[in-house]
């Protein structure tokens, strides 16, 4: 009888014992050969490329590739909560700007890998730095930048007999077609979090102005730092490029009020439509906006620098996409992972990224090939990385970031909704929140406010 | 547990030989024993237990810390994350006034649609098997995909509806850049795939309702509203109140078709509890801020379900 008993209490401890053997068999491959890689990215384009290219290597090697797609808008926090595992289930991940001060101490320093040398130090220095704060050379970079992607203006070449070079241009021309008839509205963008970037905050860089201080196209978090993380969001630039945007929805009616509503996502569509003469993107959207899969503008499309505001000059924003390592994996596997990191700046990738995605490569040697052999990289290039002034860094990447940007997109939905003699009371309600939401930041950074 | 009839220690120990563990439980179960009562439920206990209830404290403890979610622990803060948070007028005018407006404009509207599509199909029609099979496509479809589909249906530029609403010559709203239009395609999204699941329940019901109450009323003089008000209202209400109960619940915590549709948008004046959450621990990555959110929320839920709970339990009761 008492044998009958314990055999259920038995069954179901065995069952445990069991079920925790398992587990632990999955999640502790230590001292396990790699047969295989996990790659956690965003499904774009240039990704796709270079997963291509690592499947090659990969198979070579006869590793397999695990590719493990995230959205961009729950890529940042499903990494982050992955790489502060014992064991993270990717061994490759990529690494935007935006998350620079989040993830760097949860990464491998990478800067050893034996082609890294080849890319342009101005591409990734500032932006993905394991940095102690103003000790400058105190880190060590952790990302290996693939490609580039500049922000800048698709528009409509076979509509427009010249390329506008500032706002005003700008509105003149959109403002002409629409009458003509040629197109339902001038210009748009991505406002929705986090594609905030395609309306208000490529438009203040153009206007030589920004959320914190000391403005432009600067963003790299010491130099940020540095000022204390002062927001300029009441600087009479920040209200004119705000009042740009409120004229070109009232006044010039360039711009639909459902700007204030669009992902990029649906911005793009619009563009691909034909329904609009100018989109902000980022400038690997180039082949998408010209697949005739998805677009009815295919070889309509010219590419540009920013329209310069009135204070702004001609510019480009050029922001380094790359790949990491996380911390956490065993030794094995980080060697393998940056043997094939290696790779992926190998000359015969990087040139076939441009081909086949339009994403400008990172290496200065490929640059310079392409730059004098092929002219559409010429035409693109001239519009990104050799305009007269080239931001390259990315967007801030402190952890309060996220916040910050998207405060500022709703309040940039709510000054559009509002009255025009609003927008200064509303700015001076939003800097007092900004301040609000960087305090830990400037706590973690040792620093006060400046002003 | 009543003890079978006619069963004897000897009979069930028989049946064990033959059946093994079977006939274990049977006697046991014959016996009434609490010991063992307990050992049958514990594998659903220890499932609840680290599943439900361990989750819940680990939220709680979460929601008393500062714990960002990229640094991977969290340092012990006391009750900061609920004072700030409570003390954001926003919280009031906007989260939960949302919340609670949302919830009762949702369940009212499927739950009459609800009771009027039933009404309507409780009758014999060629293809009403195909209808009613119909009906449930709302709810098959993912809420995201349905959110998605509002959202592009509505797109200023090429969505279905603005280009019919210009070939008629009407100027469509903005519907993204108003907060009541938002809400509205918020709103329009929830009901559309709820509303089908009311009307199979009150379809349910009606089709096993006596005749007899009916007829009676009739006889009596009582015309089609009368009957329906004084007859068939109260004989659906157990199944109304059920279905209320549930929806409420989820609706409250409505988080899919407000996130694909406004994303809490224009501004944050279509923001729900659940996206407020949502945002603090998953875009602010702070989930302190979020576990604490998700804890007042589901206080005001369990407030709100009590009331509710108490109110239908009367309703069924009387019947």
């Amino acid at each position: 009888m008492c044998w009958e008993r314990n055999k259920i209490k038995i069954s179901l401890v065995g069952v445990l014992i069991a079920g925790f053997f398992l587990f632990f068999s999955f999640v502790s491959p230590v001292g396990a050969e790699v047969k295989s890689l996990r790659v956690a990215y965003m499904p774009y384009p240039v990704h796709k490329q270079q997963l291509k290219w690592m499947e090659k290597w990969a198979a070579e090697r006869g590793i397999k590739i695990e590719r493990a797609p995230i959205a961009y808008e729950n890529y940042a926090q499903q990494v982050a909560m992955h790489l502060t595992r014992k064991d993270p289930p990717f061994d490759v991940i990529w690494h935007n700007d935006d998350w620079g001060e989040m993830y760097a101490k949860l990464l491998e320093p990478i800067d050893d890998i034996p082609n890294f040398k080849k890319v342009s130090p101005t591409l990734y220095e500032g932006v993905f730095p394991d940095r102690v704060p103003f000790k400058p050379g105190a880190y060590r970079i952790t990302g290996v930048p693939f490609t580039t992607t500049s922000a800048v203006l698709f528009y409509r070449k076979d509509l427009a007999p010249f390329a506008p070079r500032t706002y005003d241009e700008l509105i003149k021309l959109c403002q002409s077609l629409m009458k003509q008839g040629k197109v339902p509205w001038g210009f748009i963008g991505g406002t929705v979090y986090p594609h905030l970037w395609g309306t208000l905050i490529w438009s203040l860089a153009s206007n030589n102005v920004f959320i914190f201080e000391p403005g432009g196209g600067i963003c790299d978090t010491a130099v940020i730092a540095s000022y204390g993380f002062t927001p300029m969001v009441d600087d009479p630039r920040f209200q004119e490029t705000v009042e740009f945007w409120w004229d070109n929805i009232y006044t010039h009616k360039i711009s639909p009020l459902e700007v204030i509503g669009y992902t990029r996502t649906d911005s793009d569509a619009i563009f691909k439509e034909g329904n609009v003469f100018a989109v902000w993107q980022d400038s690997i959207m180039y082949g998408t906006f010209n697949d005739p899969q998805q677009s009815k503008v295919v070889g309509k499309v010219g590419v540009m620098p920013f329209p310069a505001g009135p204070h702004g000059k001609k510019a480009s924003w050029d922001i380094c996409w790359a790949w990491g390592v996380p911390k956490n994996i065993t030794d094995e596997r980080k060697k393998i992972a940056k043997e094939l990191l290696n790779y992926l700046i190998s000359d015969e990738v990087q040139i076939d990224l441009w081909k086949e995605t339009g994403g400008p490569p990172v290496t200065v040697n490929v640059r310079k090939q392409l730059y004098e052999t092929d002219p559409l990289f010429r035409e693109v290039g001239n519009a990104t990385i050799y305009t007269d002034l080239v931001w390259e860094s990315g967007g801030y990447y402190f952890a309060e970031w996220p916040k910050v940007m998207m405060t500022v997109g709703e309040y940039f939905q709510n000054m559009m909704k509002g009255k025009r003699e609003d927008i200064p009371a509303m700015l001076a309600k939003l800097k007092a929140e900004i301040n609000e939401i960087v305090e830990p930041t400037r706590e973690r950074w040792g620093v006060k406010f400046v002003k | 547990m009543p003890k079978i009839q006619g069963s004897t220690t000897s009979d069930a120990l028989k049946v064990n030989t033959i059946y093994g563990n079977l006939g274990y439980i049977a006697k046991n179960l014959a016996d009434n024993k609490p010991g063992f009562m307990l050992q049958l439920v514990m594998p659903a206990l220890i499932f609840m237990f680290l599943f439900q209830i361990l989750p819940i404290f680990h939220g709680i403890y979460t929601s008393l810390t500062d714990y960002p979610l990229w640094q991977g622990y969290g340092t012990f803060v006391g009750l900061k994350n609920y004072i700030s948070m409570l003390s954001k007028p926003h919280f009031y005018t906007v989260v939960l006034l949302n919340t609670v407006l949302f919830t009762i404009v949702a369940v009212t509207v499927e739950m009459c649609g609800g009771i009027a599509i039933g009404h309507l199909f409780n009758q014999s029609f060629r293809g009403e098997y195909l209808v009613r099979s119909l009906l449930l496509l709302p709810l098959m479809i993912s809420r995201v995909i349905s959110g998605v589909m509002v959202r592009w249906i509505f797109n200023d530029q090429y969505g279905i509806l603005n280009v019919i609403l210009r070939w008629i010559g009407i100027d469509p709203p903005s519907w993204f850049a108003e907060r009541s239009t938002a809400m509205f395609l918020a709103l329009l999204a929830e009901v559309w795939t709820w509303t089908p699941w009311y009307a199979i329940f009150v379809l349910a019901a009606l089709q096993v309702q006596p005749v007899s109450p009916k007829e009676a009323a009739r006889v009596d003089g009582a015309n089609a509203w009368q009957v329906f008000r004084h007859v068939t209202l109260p004989f659906l209400r157990p199944v109304l109140a059920v279905c209320t109960l549930i929806r409420t619940f989820d609706a409250f915590a409505q988080f899919d078709h407000v996130w694909t549709i406004t994303r809490g948008g224009p501004g944050r004046s279509t923001e729900l509890l659940s996206v407020f959450a949502y945002k603090e621990s998953f875009i602010y990555l702070k989930m302190g801020q979020g576990a604490a959110a998700g804890m007042i929320s589901a206080l005001v839920m369990l407030i709100f379900g009590l009331l509710l709970f108490r109110r239908f339990y009367r309703f069924t009761y009387r019947l």
